[in-house]
């Protein structure tokens, strides 16, 4: 195999890694916002039924 | 899971040029797949059983069967001589990395174990948040809404 496709395969080994990490990490963050955004209508909700 | 996905999928890719295969079911890969799915298996008993005490005790029994399984896949290339090569680091008598090998081994290690907290870290505190999300529904009694 030439020096050039083995970094091909080198490369493409890192963009995975990469590609799913930042995937991963995408995915906890939208899910963090999406809780926090619920945390402060709820709150918001109780607040309103209280007072 | 996510290491392990990275392991999958990664593994392959740089198998293909040095062995000029993509997959093979040797010992290492066909335990780290079973891992894998095992992996999934908790998750989807997670998600998608209802809460309570069953849930909670299935998912523990496959978590443990995950736990069982990792051993098996650290000792599988010195138990069964199959398409990995033989261990490199703690293989006994011959085995060992270059020193230059070592250090940047090392590098590796830490900044992945320090990857590997942050992202535990930061999942912990997305769970407390569900749990604080699901206490305010209880609440305010309303149905907290349908999540695929």
């Amino acid at each position: 195999m030439s020096p050039d496709k083995f970094l091909d395969f080198l490369f493409a080994g890192y963009g995975a890694f990469w590609t799913i990490l930042f995937g991963y990490l995408g995915m906890i963050f939208s899910r963090q916002r999406r809780l926090l955004r619920e945390v402060e209508e709820l709150r918001r909700e109780l607040s309103q039924r209280k007072g | 899971m996510v290491f392990c996905s990275v392991v999958l999928i990664t593994g392959p890719i740089w198998a293909k040029p040095i062995w000029g295969i993509w997959w093979t079911w040797d010992a290492r890969l066909t335990t780290t797949l079973v891992l894998w799915l095992i992996y999934v298996a908790y998750l989807m008993l997670r998600a998608y059983l209802p809460e309570g005490a069953r849930r909670a005790n299935l998912a523990a029994v496959v978590g443990i069967l995950g736990f069982l399984d990792v051993p098996i896949v650290y000792m599988s290339i010195r138990w069964w001589r199959t398409q990995h090569p033989a261990p490199v680091i703690m293989g006994g008598k011959g085995s060992g990395l270059a020193p230059d090998m070592a250090l940047t081994f090392r590098v590796c290690m830490v900044a992945i174990l320090c990857l590997f907290v942050a992202l535990l870290l930061r999942r912990i505190v997305v769970e407390l948040l569900q749990d604080e999300v699901d206490h305010l529904y209880r609440e305010a009694d309303v149905a907290p809404p349908e999540r695929g």
